[in-house]
C-alpha cells in the first residue's frame, strides 16, 4: 500500500495541531482542537485505503483488480457523521455555558476547591484545640484559656478590652490617655524587667551606631532619651 | 429454540432505538412515553435472558447483519460475557428508569424537560447493548459513540451552570478517548486490514512486536478513560455527581463497566500474548489506592462514592491484567458485582437527597432515626461494596486475591496488599459517612438543616413521651421500590454466587479460547 506523502504530512499537522489547540483552557480553541483532530483521524483513516484509483468499476469489468478499498470509505463516512453531530453539540454547550457564567473557559469545579480549603482550616483548627502549648504562651495565633502571660502585658481577654476602649474614645487625646495609662500600670507591675530590656536595647542601638557611623546626633538623641525612660521607671 | 437465538441477539440494540424513536413523536404525552419505554426495556430484559441461557447451553452466536457474511460485513456476537453484561444492564437501567421516572412526576423543580429524557436514556441503554454485542472494532466505536453522545445530553439535563461545567470536561475527556480509539481503529486497518475482531486475532499476532504494542497501548489508553483507571481517572469524580441522581447511577454502574468490558476483550482476543502485563497491574494498584485516598478528602456523599467507583474498577483491572482463568472469572464476577452494588448506592444516595435536601455530611444527620428503610438501603450495598462477608464484594475479593496468589510472583502478591488495605480504607470511608450522615443529632452538625432538626427533635419527644411514631419515608414509594430491587439483586448475587461463580467460570473458558471465537465467527474460513 502507497500512501501519499503530503497527506500523510497534512494528518500529522493536523493532529498536532488538534492536541496543541486542546491543551487551551479556553472552550473555542478547544473546539476548533477537536475538530482539527477529529479530521485527522479521519484521514488517517481514508489513507489506509491507499491511493485512490477511479472509477471503482464501469459495471461491465467486475473485477477488483485496481480498485480502492471501499471499506474505509464506509468507516470515514460513519466517523465524519459522528464527528459533525458532536461538533454541534459541543459548540451548543459552549454557547450555553457563555450565556450563563460569561466564561468562554474551563471552570474551575467549587467542589474541589472547597476540599482543598477546608482542609487547611480543619488542620489550623485541629492544631489550636490539640497541640497548642505553653511554648507562645498567651501569644500563639489562637492562645487556651488561662495561658501564661509571657510579657507581661495583660491576657488577650483584657488586650481586647483595651482596643476596645481605644476605639470607643470620643477623641483622640482621651484615646492617648487610655493607651498611655495602661502602659504606665504595667510598666508599674514589672519595671525591673522593663528596664533591663530598655537598657539591653540602648547597648545594642548604640553598638550598631557606632558601627555605621551616620546616624544623626538626632537619633542618638533619641535612643538617649529611651535609655532614660527606662531608668526613670 | 435455537434458531429463535439469531433472531433475539439484535433485539437488545434495536428495541431500544426504536424505542427512542417513537418517545420523540410521543413527546407531548408523557405517560405514553414512560409506559413505551419501561415495556421496551422490560422486553430488553426478557429477552438478554433467553439469550445467556441459550448462549449458554449451545455456546457462542453470531449474526451477519443484513445477511452480509463476515468478514466484510458487520457481525453481533453473543458469547456468555456479552449475554451475562447484557442482562445485568438491562435489569439496571430498567430499574433505574422507573426511579428516574417517579422522580420525575414528583419533582416539581423542571429542572429536568422528560420529553428529552426517555429518547435519550433508551439510546444509551441501545449504545451499551451494542458495545457488549459487537463484533467488529469500528462496531464496538459506535456503540461507544452513541451512549457516549446519549449521556452527553444526559448529564447537561436542564442545561443548568453547575452542569455545564461538568459537562465540558466530561464532553471534552470522551472526546479525546474516542479519537483515540479512533485513530487506533485507523492504525489497525492499515496494519491489518480489517476491524473483524475474530480476524484481528489471527492477523495482529503476525505483525512485528512494536508495531502491536503501539495497537496495544493505543487501544488500552481509548478504553482506559472511558474505564477511570488512575492516571486516566481525574474526570469522574468532577462530572458524574453533578447530574441527576438516576443518571448518576446508571453512569457509575454501566459506563465505566464497558469500558472495562472493552478491555477484556481485547486483551483476551486480540492480545492474547499480551505483554502489557505489568504495567496493568501497577495501573490497577494505583488505581485502587489513589482512588481510596480521594474519597477520604471528601465530604459528599456523591463525591465520596465517586471515589470509591474509580477505586474499585482497579480490582477489575487486577484481574484482567493476571490474564489467568480464574483472573478473568473473578473480574467478571466482580464486575457484575459492583455494576449493581454502584448503581444501588447512588440510587440510595438519591433518595437521601430528597429527604434530607443535601448530600453533604456537613449538613445531613439523624437519618437512621427519621428513615430507617433508607439506611438500610444504604447501608447493605455500603458493606457489600466494601467487602464484609459474607456479601458478593468480599466473594469478588477473595476470588480475586486467589487468582493473585496462583501467581507466585511477587507484583501480584503487592497488589494484594493494596487491595485489602482499600477494602479496609473502603470501610473506613463507608463508616465514616454513616456516623456523620446517619447516626449523628442533626443538631450537632456544621451547618444544620432547620427541617431534619425540628423533625428529629419531634421524634425524639414522642419517643420519651412512649408514643408511637409513625415513620414516614418522605420520598415517592416507586422511587423505593426500584432502588429496593437493585439492593435485593446485590443480596442475590452472594444468595445464587456459585451458579453465577459457575458462569463467570464458563464465560473466562471461552475467553482463554478466541481460536474458538474465531471459528464461530469466520465459520468455515479458518
Amino acid at each position: 500500500m502507497s500512501m501519499p506523502f503530503v497527506m500523510v504530512v497534512a494528518m500529522g499537522v493536523l493532529f498536532a495541531a488538534g492536541i496543541y489547540l486542546m491543551l487551551e483552557r479556553s472552550l473555542t480553541r478547544v473546539l476548533l482542537g477537536f475538530i482539527l483532530l477529529g479530521n485527522g483521524a479521519n484521514l488517517l483513516i481514508i489513507l489506509t485505503a491507499g491511493r485512490g484509483s477511479v472509477p471503482l468499476t464501469d459495471g461491465k469489468n467486475l473485477s477488483t483488480e485496481g480498485m480502492s478499498d471501499p471499506l474505509p470509505q464506509a468507516l470515514i463516512l460513519t466517523a465524519i457523521v459522528i464527528t459533525f453531530a458532536v461538533t454541534a453539540f459541543l459548540l451548543a454547550m459552549i454557547y450555553r455555558s457563555w450565556r450563563l457564567m460569561r466564561a468562554d473557559s474551563l471552570q474551575d469545579d467549587d467542589a474541589d476547591l472547597q476540599v482543598a480549603i477546608t482542609k487547611v482550616i480543619d488542620s489550623e483548627a485541629e492544631a489550636s484545640t490539640d497541640y497548642d502549648d505553653t511554648e507562645f504562651g498567651d501569644e500563639a495565633e489562637s492562645p487556651i484559656r488561662g495561658a501564661v502571660d509571657l510579657d507581661d502585658d495583660g491576657t488577650p481577654d483584657e488586650r481586647e478590652e483595651i482596643a476596645a476602649e481605644i476605639d470607643d474614645a470620643p477623641n483622640p487625646a482621651q484615646a492617648d490617655a487610655i493607651a498611655e495609662a495602661v502602659v504606665d500600670s504595667q510598666t508599674d507591675a514589672h519595671s525591673a524587667n522593663e528596664a533591663e530590656a530598655a537598657e539591653e536595647a540602648t547597648d545594642a542601638k548604640e553598638a550598631t551606631d557606632a558601627d555605621v557611623a551616620t546616624d544623626t546626633e538626632e537619633a542618638k538623641d533619641t535612643n538617649d532619651a529611651k535609655g532614660t525612660k527606662g531608668d526613670d521607671a | 429454540m435455537i434458531d429463535l437465538l439469531p433472531v433475539l441477539i439484535p433485539l437488545p440494540v434495536l428495541l431500544p432505538l426504536i424505542g427512542a424513536g417513537i418517545t420523540l413523536v410521543l413527546s407531548k404525552y408523557t405517560k405514553a412515553q414512560n409506559v413505551v419505554s419501561i415495556a421496551i426495556l422490560l422486553a430488553v430484559m426478557v429477552i438478554a435472558t433467553v439469550v445467556l441461557f441459550g448462549v449458554d447451553a449451545h455456546g457462542p452466536q453470531v449474526v451477519a447483519i443484513g445477511g452480509w457474511e463476515p468478514p466484510a460485513g458487520i457481525v453481533l456476537v453473543a458469547d456468555r460475557l456479552s449475554a451475562l453484561m447484557l442482562i445485568v444492564s438491562s435489569l439496571v437501567t430498567l430499574c433505574v428508569l422507573v426511579y428516574a421516572l417517579s422522580q420525575d412526576a414528583n419533582d416539581d423543580s423542571n429542572e429536568t424537560p422528560i420529553s428529552v429524557f426517555n429518547p435519550s436514556y433508551l439510546v444509551l441503554c441501545a449504545g451499551i447493548a451494542n458495545s457488549f454485542l459487537a463484533g467488529d472494532l469500528f462496531n464496538l466505536y459506535v456503540g461507544f459513540e452513541m451512549f457516549l453522545v446519549a449521556s452527553y445530553v444526559l448529564l447537561t439535563l436542564g442545561a443548568t451552570a453547575e452542569r455545564i461545567r461538568a459537562g465540558v470536561t466530561y464532553v471534552i475527556i470522551s472526546l479525546v478517548s474516542s479519537v483515540i480509539f479512533l485513530t487506533a481503529i485507523g492504525i489497525i486497518y492499515a496494519a491489518t486490514g480489517t476491524v473483524n475482531m475474530a480476524q484481528l486475532s489471527e492477523r495482529i499476532s503476525d505483525l512485528p512486536a512494536d508495531v502491536q504494542m503501539i495497537l496495544h497501548v493505543l487501544l488500552l489508553l481509548g478504553f482506559g478513560i472511558k474505564a477511570a483507571i488512575f492516571p486516566l481517572s481525574f474526570w469522574l469524580p468532577d462530572s458524574y455527581p453533578t447530574a441527576p441522581a438516576p443518571v448518576t447511577a446508571v453512569f457509575a454502574g454501566l459506563l465505566t463497566k464497558v469500558g472495562i468490558y472493552a478491555i477484556i476483550r481485547t486483551e483476551t482476543l486480540l492480545f492474547a500474548d499480551s505483554s502489557l502485563r505489568v504495567p496493568l497491574l501497577i495501573a490497577a494498584g494505583l488505581t485502587m489506592l489513589v482512588g481510596i485516598l480521594g474519597a477520604i478528602a471528601q465530604s459528599e456523599i456523591k463525591r465520596i462514592v465517586s471515589f470509591t467507583l474509580v477505586s474499585h474498577i482497579g480490582y477489575m483491572l487486577f484481574g484482567v491484567a493476571l490474564g489467568t482463568s480464574v483472573g478473568l472469572s473473578a473480574a467478571i464476577y466482580y464486575t457484575l458485582h459492583h455494576i449493581i452494588v454502584q448503581t444501588a448506592l447512588f440510587l440510595a444516595i438519591g433518595l437521601v437527597e430528597m429527604r434530607g435536601g443535601s448530600t453533604s455530611t456537613r449538613s445531613l444527620g439523624g437519618l437512621m432515626v427519621l428513615s430507617p428503610v433508607l439506611t438500610i438501603m444504604f447501608f447493605v450495598p455500603a458493606l457489600n461494596l466494601s467487602g464484609i462477608p459474607p456479601f458478593s464484594g468480599f466473594i469478588g475479593k477473595v476470588a480475586l486475591f486467589l487468582a493473585g496468589f496462583d501467581d507466585h510472583a511477587w507484583l501480584p502478591t503487592v497488589l494484594i496488599v493494596a487491595g485489602a488495605l482499600t477494602s479496609l480504607l473502603t470501610l473506613y470511608v463507608i463508616g465514616r459517612t454513616f456516623n456523620l450522615a446517619f447516626w449523628r443529632d442533626p443538631a450537632d452538625v456544621e451547618e444544620p438543616n432547620a427541617d431534619l432538626v425540628d423533625e428529629f427533635a419531634e421524634r425524639k419527644k414522642t419517643l420519651l413521651a412512649g408514643k408511637k411514631w409513625k415513620s414516614q419515608i418522605g420520598v415517592p414509594p416507586a422511587m423505593v421500590v426500584a432502588t429496593s430491587v437493585i439492593v435485593i439483586a446485590s443480596i442475590v448475587l452472594t444468595v445464587a454466587a456459585e451458579p453465577l461463580w459457575g458462569m463467570a467460570e464458563r464465560a473466562a473458558e471461552n475467553l482463554q479460547t478466541p481460536l474458538d471465537y474465531v471459528s464461530n465467527v469466520l465459520g468455515d474460513e479458518s
